[in-house]
């Protein structure tokens, strides 16, 4: 019997040891002799994935930096294509993925032999050569267009940057040569900076305003004619048949629209739109409209920092979905607000039923009884989110606890993480703030009332309870770490007569002063059902005072409870726990991730 | 079904192993086996599995059988090996090759992932002579044919040695 060496492991295995190595270990592995050659070239050229990954990402734009440690990788792959590196290896490369046009003009040059690609990611996200400030000529789609018609199995297509305006000169050609095969199309980042665009106000006020698009092309005067080189004829066999997700990323949507018409009304299949960090106005009536006659099976939404919406629109874009959302991503920050009010709750809570995994971290404006019949009307809910990463202008949700102890059960028994700040209950026994400075605005006092322990216990005891439903709760995050806390600074008030006084406020945003108290003696114990909790975060949150006896109860009670509990974190400003906002956790309990 | 019940295996050779229940349970392909028909009694013949590779891996099923993290063990791809899994794979290029057949026969993740992790430590930041060294290879290239796959593949003639 022959002896096995590394070459004659059966390939799925050899595979699994090449995941390990990185690019420079497979360009070593080549170079060893002709039959390491033979078997490591395949795994070097199918994943042609030129990025550098810096070790800092660049804050801001900080594009020098990035462009230093992107350069040499570019290069390299020029230098290498250039000595016929890819006229050989051609047929093996499976994903291209580069962020410098210069690389697609290189691919639609050499790349003859490479047809078989799955996935493509490519744009003019910067160029070698060319400084930041300077702006780029007109650039020439040829090259790119040549490439996707070379490839007619891409599955996923990513394209980001400046070519992505649809008054382009051979833009609709772009757009028709993109193949039907493919099943994840995103648009990235139109080059706001220097695009010939500018942020235009007025129609952004219209927009919001409710004034329909029709005159936007006169408005605007931007718009090229090009309904024919796009190919309207409303085809009668769609474009994209196999598209399951769209996703626009900072792309300028308003002035594209009729790329976002071709695109919708051609993907009968599509499942998830995210619309993304925009910072414009978006023509929401329009999409709605594209949405709900084009697009019947879209079960997923993601709107991450969208522009302004108005609580009518938002509710057209919720009744869009006829089979009932899965997933529905409604993040806001203080900037963009969802105007969640009667019509969108109204339109949120109907999907109840179907709801899976919800983000509404931020929302401020949804009412905390809208949340409280959402967990008891959304029986298959596995994820919910209502707490920020950005918590700097406390505009996060605030669960009241005298909902929850008016409302019916909750009925999400499948839940499996739920962050959410529970507030509103009477707390006789916190009587300064978390850092000994005594409450002195009227509004600090809020929490103090003259409710007795007793009363306040009993409200806490219902809270526990509906919690201690949630039996298949990995994850429960009341209150973390991520508080602003602002020391002496000035805050502008507005006073009640319309007149503004400077305060000095020493305000821990995202402090919470009424929350449960999470100790066994005010009815923790309730919660040792949730037999699977691994983690728990009930950071910057007023916690209840323990003796010193008591704390080591809690403390024994929670290892014999929670066996699987794996990082918990208390209330310490000293010694605070490095931020983990764990996407990965997501990806072992094989949740979909949101981003 | 009681957790401390055994279980007969015979490898390659016909030596026969008495193992227990949960030790067997680690494999993923003993463990539905034996879901599937139940304990029959009988030896389980593993005819791709030599004795001293299968003492190998009960060895390390043994020494991890009350890891509550078992199956997740060696998913983060940059951490650290523990010392134990370190000093286990201290083996013969041979033996190491034969475990990896082993535990994707037997569908044991972990000490896939580890032996496969281990294979990749072996290559990882080499040069080409260094990698040939190790592996016992000899450069069947011809200088012209070497400088041609060098510049083919992005990599620059000087190398950080």
């Amino acid at each position: 019997m022959s002896e096995t060496t590394l070459l004659t492991l059966p390939p799925e295995t050899l595979f699994q040891i090449l995941t390990y190595l990185t690019r420079p270990d497979l360009c070593a592995s080549v170079l060893v002799s002709r039959a390491w050659s033979t078997t490591f070239t395949p795994h070097l050229w199918s994943n042609l994935q030129l990025r550098a990954v810096p070790r800092q990402p660049p804050r801001d734009h900080h594009w020098d930096v990035l462009h230093d440690q992107r350069e040499p990788w570019f290069m390299k792959l020029k230098r290498s294509i250039l000595a016929g590196g890819l006229a050989r290896n051609g047929h093996l490369v499976r994903t291209f993925v580069c962020g410098y046009y210069g690389a697609v003009e290189l691919l639609a040059e050499y790349g003859g032999t490479c047809v078989g690609l799955k996935e493509l990611a490519v744009g003019s996200e910067v160029d070698p050569g060319v400084p930041f400030s300077e702006t780029m000529p007109d650039m020439d789609l040829t090259p790119l267009v040549t490439v996707l018609e070379r490839n007619s199995q891409l599955r996923r297509v990513k394209l980001i940057g400046r070519m992505l305006d649809e008054r382009h000169p051979g833009f609709g050609k772009l757009l028709r040569a993109i193949p039907a095969s493919v099943e994840d199309l995103e648009l990235k980042k139109w080059d706001l900076l220097r695009g010939k665009r500018k942020f235009h106000f007025q129609i952004a006020n219209d927009i919001a305003n409710g004034i329909q698009s029709d005159k936007d092309d006169d408005k605007d005067g931007g718009y090229v004619s090009n309904t024919e080189e796009i190919g309207y004829d409303a085809a009668t066999s769609p474009r994209f048949p196999r598209l399951k997700r769209l996703a626009l990323h900072s792309y300028g949507v308003d002035i594209n629209k009729r790329t976002l018409e071709y695109v919708l009304t051609h993907s009968p299949n599509l499942e998830t739109l995210r619309l993304q960090d925009s910072g414009q106005p978006i023509p929401l009536k329009f999409l709605t409209q594209l949405l709900s006659l084009h697009c019947p099976r879209l079960i997923n939404l993601h709107v991450l920092d969208w522009h302004t919406l108005l609580d009518a629109e938002l509710a057209g874009l919720l009744d869009v979905c006829k089979a009932g959302w899965r997933i529905l991503g409604l993040p806001q920050n203080y900037y963009y607000e969802h105007h969640f009010g009667p019509l969108s709750t109204a339109a949120l809570l109907r999907h109840a039923p179907t709801l899976e995994n919800v983000r509404l971290d931020g929302s401020w404006r949804l009412p905390s009884i809208t949340m409280q019949q959402l967990l008891s009307s959304a029986p298959n809910l596995k994820r919910l989110d209502a707490i920020s990463k950005d918590r700097s202008y406390s505009c996060n949700f605030n669960m009241d606890a005298q909902d929850i102890v008016n409302g019916a059960d909750w009925v999400c028994t499948g839940l499996g993480s739920l962050k959410i700040q529970i507030g509103g209950i009477p707390r006789p026994d916190i009587k300064t703030h978390m850092n000994g400075r005594p409450f002195d605005a009227p509004q600090d006092l809020l929490h103090q009332s003259t409710t007795t322990m007793t009363a306040s216990r009993a409200i806490q005891h219902k809270v526990y309870t509906q919690l201690s439903r949630l039996t298949n709760l990995r994850q429960l995050i009341l209150g973390h770490d991520d508080v602003e806390r602002e020391n002496g600074c000035e805050e502008r008030e507005a006073h009640s007569e319309g007149e503004y006084y400077e305060r000095k406020a020493t305000i821990e945003n995202g402090y919470q002063y009424e929350c449960l108290e999470m100790t066994l003696d005010s009815g923790l114990g309730l919660l040792g059902s949730l037999k699977g909790l691994r983690k728990l975060e009930i950071d910057a949150m007023a916690l209840g005072e323990w003796s010193a006896e008591g704390r080591e109860r809690d403390e024994r009670w929670k290892e014999e409870n929670w066996r699987e509990l794996e990082r918990h974190i208390w209330m310490e400003w000293e010694r605070r726990v490095e931020k983990k906002y764990s996407d990965h956790f997501w990806f072992h309990l094989g949740y979909l991730s949101y981003y | 079904m009681s957790a401390h019940s055994q279980i007969l295996l015979t490898s390659s050779e016909g030596t026969e192993f008495i193992i227990d229940r949960d030790i067997a349970d680690k494999s993923m392909l003993l463990k539905c086996m034996l879901e599937d028909i139940g304990e029959i009694g009988q030896a389980v013949p593993l005819p791709n599995v030599s004795g001293p590779i299968l003492t190998k891996v009960i060895e390390y099923c043994t020494h991890h059988r009350d890891d509550p993290n078992f199956l997740s063990a060696n998913d983060d791809v940059a951490a650290e090996i523990d010392e134990w899994d370190l000093e286990y794979c201290k083996v013969d290029q041979g033996t190491l090759y034969e475990l990896i057949l082993a535990a994707n026969y037997l569908d044991i993740k972990p000490l896939m992932d580890l032996t496969c992790k281990t294979v990749a430590n072996m290559i990882k930041a080499k040069s080409p002579e260094e990698i040939r060294k190790t592996f016992n290879i000899t450069n069947d290239f011809t200088p012209e044919e070497e400088d041609q796959v060098r510049r083919e593949n992005g990599k620059g003639s000087r190398r950080l040695s």
